[in-house]
């Protein structure tokens, strides 16, 4: 089973991560050692990270994991007067839903972002009339 | 023009690749699906031109500038028109409609300076079956 879930919008992690932990004969967390021994794991330091070690919880490590937004959805707009299929222009459009990109533009509009394996119904709204 | 809202319906894959693309309103068509990219045309519905020009009645050179006009249609859409320094303005207003008779209502709503009012007429406006038009008249009242 797929475990792994990820918010709307942002890619999934491509591998998981694996991470070194390295303790002291107490069985603590050895910081300085488990960051060093996490030195030559994939993604290291670019993908996840150890953020911090025995923070207030004592004995933990903190790891942090930069997960990608999802590459733009592109639409192409091609507007035509309906009875003479003659292309027009300067027609303005804004597409929702959209984070972050503002989904505005002429004839290519870039709306942020996709859905791995899921369905958006999208709504195309004309912003200026000529 | 104006395009009415436009709705699409997107399938995305676990790559975030569209795979269908359903129209969701009848204006928009699909053309081409590129992974995460997608084309589409969407039609724009033209509406009727109208020109007014207001002069001045013993002396038609005469143009009247900054009187108002209100032209409707039966569909309650309408539209005001401002005339300009040399009398003129002009909107779009109404579908192209396909072998049909329709009837706009022009209202006066501010005159010209030192000119009277006129009272409201209409105009016919006739369509052939391919939305040309084919004839114009002011109806009697």
């Amino acid at each position: 089973m797929d475990t792994i879930q990820v918010a709307d919008y942002y890619e999934k992690l491509v591998n998981p991560i694996e991470t070194k932990i390295v303790f002291d004969l107490n069985g603590n967390v050895k910081a300085n050692e488990t960051i060093l021994a996490n030195q030559t794991q994939s993604g290291f330091g670019e993908i996840w990270n150890i953020n911090q070690v025995n923070t207030i919880q004592g004995n933990d490590i903190d790891i942090l994991v930069n997960i990608d937004t999802c590459d733009p959805l592109i639409v192409n707009i091609k507007t035509q007067d309906k009875l003479s299929s003659k292309e027009l222009t300067n027609f303005k459009y804004k597409i929702t839903p959209s984070v972050n990109l503002p989904a505005t533009g002429t004839t290519r509009l870039e709306v942020g972002y996709v859905i791995p394996n899921g369905i958006q119904t999208y709504t195309i709204k004309q912003m200026q009339m000529k | 023009m104006e395009v009415p809202e436009q709705k699409i319906k997107l399938t995305y894959d676990s790559a975030g690749n569209v795979i269908a693309l359903d129209e969701q309103t009848n204006a928009v068509h699909k053309v081409l699906i590129n992974e995460k990219e997608i084309s589409i045309i969407i039609d724009a519905e033209p509406k009727v031109p109208f020109t007014m020009k207001n002069v001045a009645y013993f002396h038609n050179e005469t143009n009247i500038p900054n009187a108002k006009f209100e032209i409707s249609v039966a569909d309650d859409e309408k539209q005001e028109m401002l005339t300009n320094s040399v009398g003129e303005d002009s909107v779009t207003l109404g579908k192209f409609e396909t072998d049909l008779a329709k009837t706009y209502t022009v209202k006066q709503l501010v005159t010209g300076e030192g000119y009277a009012s006129i009272g409201d007429f209409q105009i016919q406006v006739t369509f052939d079956e391919n939305r040309n038009i084919t004839n114009t008249k002011i109806l009697e009242k």
